[in-house]
């Protein structure tokens, strides 16, 4: 009997000590996520203002919010934003990826350089960006006539289409080495005998892209395309920088507009309202890439 | 003995540490931290500091002064405010002292004393920074958002002055467009300029953000008037691409040469003589024109608020009195080159604006500034109004082909969205 409870206070204790581990680092993210998180849910439920702490307001700021204009087209941007910058990226980076798995001459200096964009401070590119598109002495419009093949300056933020087209084409460009690299690992990982099995069945490149290729990094991709989704859908400094929104209301998206209402406009319950709208979507998101990781492990 | 003399050590950095972040600890000397803009005239930000050390050194006060860009102003205090800790002194723009006035000091003794002393306060001065019976910020200073124009070009298109009326300025904006130098207005989501050009053209043709009742009455003929007129000078006059300039833009524009005259703080002359030497002597100023309704400015006002959570708030008041002597403010405000002005009718006709021809225009426009929100107050909801661009955003809604009547339905809505009607 000694015996047993010696046995059992040692596994109690030996739980306990996974809890003693884990708690200071638990408490820390509770600290530093849940805290604001909560406190962001409570303060979109009052009519908090910049240096007031408001009252319980309800779902008022959600309702107001859904009869915005403004905010319906930020939902659409939003929503036009990240599919179509996925779209592209997912599109661009596995091409880049099949073409830097073939051997190539100065392959690993190409393999380098690709990842340039992503690891540039987004602010400092995204700012260069801007003398690109700049519409007095821009290069975008100065090379693309050059070359001839515009007659007339491309409008790249000032209408309403080209702007969102233009972040759109930023994000992308930043984004799309981190399709690449991921890819890549993915691709080094299928094994050389489906392609030659493929090759002695007859099937040509194309075939062996869709039907071994593919397959084969399709977790890896799903993985890369949930994950690059939930920092598209969140961006901040590409929209800020280039538009601050504009023209018009037309490349808002939740988290610059949000900026808007609570920071500058001193509407703090309706910019934590804003920002909250994308939590269901991006928990949503989060759930899928865990179930995908877990489903892989 | 390792271990003595590691503990020692360690005993020593502990204490080193603590003394290093509570200076306060280690001596007498109080701190005062400021923040405000990184100023577009960096000469400006520059004497500011001097004066600050040099008042900091003769009452054993160390100032620290912050300067952040001006997108990044609000943010920083309003974090500041809703913790309860971070600089005494904030600089506080447009009429954000009624945004903030719950978390400001009461400066009653220092603005009326100053007010005694220099002649009296501008309206825009009480306009911004008088709320519910208090000055509840310094009116530190305004600066003169008037027109900066090529007068070499304006002759080539037969016309010796900068028009006064905006009939006028329609008729030889069209002109110079046909010769290649439009003009330019930002109507993009520029943190500054776009407000601050358009404002004043709606309230010149009559437009009202509130009746007498406080009811939202942007929806009226004056706003149609001033709606078709916007869409005419900038399919006739304005360069296309103002729907994406940012605050720099304008200034870009001009000292490249691109166009011919702008809305703005007079930043782009004093930028002429370094950048654009070649166009110096051609850049002159102007009041920003006459409508139906009168003449008005933008309301590019600063004041000065102590937070109420500061533990300095009787050193802070002696220093905001200081910087607005006549041995101090004159000299701040001529090296900013015209950039800055005084809201004390005392410091009207320095000498310093006769010294440059092109500067006596400047101070004329004071008068004529009124506070977002006009003819209502300037409250948060004015200021949320403004900084979610729904007056710019009307026009731009309106030059991209939106029906007037939609584009200013569509306004009064997310105007009255604001002010919860």
């Amino acid at each position: 009997m000694l015996f047993a409870l010696a046995s059992t206070f040692r596994s109690a204790q030996a739980r306990l000590s996974g809890y003693l581990f884990v708690g200071p680092a638990f408490l820390w993210l509770v600290l530093i996520i849940g805290v604001p998180f909560f406190l962001s849910v409570y303060l979109s439920l009052t009519n908090s203002m910049a240096g007031k702490w408001g009252i319980f307001t309800g779902l008022d700021n959600y309702i107001k919010l859904l009869d915005s204009q403004i905010f319906r087209r930020t939902l659409q941007n939003s929503l036009v934003f990240t599919a179509g910058s996925i779209a592209l990226k997912t599109v661009l980076g596995t091409a880049l990826a099949l073409l830097l798995n073939e051997k190539l001459r100065a392959r690993n200096f190409f393999r380098g350089a690709i990842l340039l964009p992503w690891i540039a401070p987004a602010s400092l590119s995204t700012l260069a960006w801007l003398w690109i598109f700049n519409p007095f002495y821009g290069v975008a419009n100065q090379i693309l006539k050059g070359i001839g093949l515009i007659s007339a300056d491309i409008p790249w933020l000032s209408t309403s289409g080209w702007a969102l087209f233009s972040v759109i084409l930023v994000n992308t460009w930043r984004g799309t080495p981190f399709f690449v690299i991921s890819i890549l690992a993915g691709l080094s990982s299928v094994p050389q005998e489906l392609y030659e099995a493929a090759r002695v069945d007859g099937a040509n490149a194309w075939k062996r892209l869709l039907h071994v290729t593919l397959p084969m990094i399709q977790p890896i991709l799903l993985i890369v395309i949930l994950f690059s989704t939930i920092m598209t859908f969140s961006d901040f400094q590409i929209v800020y920088i280039l538009t601050n929104g504009g023209p018009a209301n037309s490349t808002h998206l939740f988290a610059t507009l949000s900026y808007q209402t609570g920071m500058i406009g001193g509407n703090i319950g309706e910019g934590a309202a804003i920002l909250l709208f994308m939590a269901p979507f991006l928990a949503l998101l989060i759930y899928l890439q865990l179930r995908l990781r877990g489903r892989e492990v | 003995m390792k271990k003595t003399a590691l503990f020692l050590c360690s005993l020593a950095a502990f204490f080193w540490v603590v003394f290093a972040m509570y200076p306060g600890v280690a001596s007498a000397q109080k701190t005062l931290t400021i923040l405000t803009w990184s100023d577009y005239v960096p000469a400006a930000d520059k004497k500011l500091v001097e004066q600050a050390a040099k008042w900091g050194k003769a009452n054993n006060v160390k100032v620290e002064i912050n300067f952040v860009s001006l997108g990044d102003l609000p943010a920083k205090i309003s974090a500041s405010v809703m913790s309860k800790s971070g600089p005494d002194i904030v600089a506080l723009w447009y009429g954000t002292p009624h945004v903030y006035a719950e978390s400001l000091v009461d400066l009653d003794g220092v603005v009326e004393d100053l007010g005694k002393r220099h002649g009296g306060w501008y309206e825009i001065a009480k306009s911004a920074n008088f709320v519910k019976g208090h000055w509840k910020s310094l009116p530190w200073t305004y600066l003169p958002y008037t027109v900066t124009y090529r007068k070499d070009l304006f002759k080539q298109v037969g016309e010796t002055q900068f028009p006064d009326t905006y009939d006028d300025l329609l008729r030889v904006g069209k002109k110079l467009k046909e010769k290649g130098f439009p003009i330019g207005m930002s109507l993009g989501h520029a943190l500054g300029d776009a407000n601050l050009s358009y404002y004043p053209i709606w309230w010149a043709f009559g437009g009202k953000e509130v009746d007498k009742d406080g009811r939202v009455a942007i929806d009226s003929p004056e706003t149609a008037a001033a709606v078709e007129y916007v869409k005419k000078l900038y399919k006739e006059a304005m360069d296309p691409t103002v729907l994406s300039w940012g605050d720099p833009d304008n200034n870009t524009a001009m000292l490249a040469g691109k166009i011919s005259a702008t809305f703005t703080a007079p930043s782009i002359y004093s930028a002429s003589k370094t950048k654009a030497p070649q166009f110096k002597e051609h850049f002159d100023h102007a009041l920003t024109p006459k409508g139906p309704a009168g003449r008005f400015g933008a309301p590019l006002v600063i004041g000065l608020g102590v937070l109420n959570y500061s533990k300095n708030q009787d050193t802070a008041k002696k220093f905001l009195t200081w910087i607005m002597e006549k041995e101090q403010l004159p000299e701040w405000i001529e090296t900013s080159d015209g950039m800055h002005a005084a809201m004390l009718n005392g410091y009207e006709n320095d000498p310093f604006w006769q010294k440059d021809p092109k500067h006596a225009t400047l101070p004329k426009i004071g008068p004529h500034i009124r506070t977002f929100g006009y003819p209502g107050p300037p409250t948060q909801k004015a200021e949320e109004a403004r900084a979610r661009f729904i007056l710019v955003d009307m026009f731009a809604k309106a030059v991209q082909g939106m029906p007037t009547k939609e584009a200013i339905g569509w306004a009064a809505s997310e105007f009255r969205k604001v002010y919860n009607q």
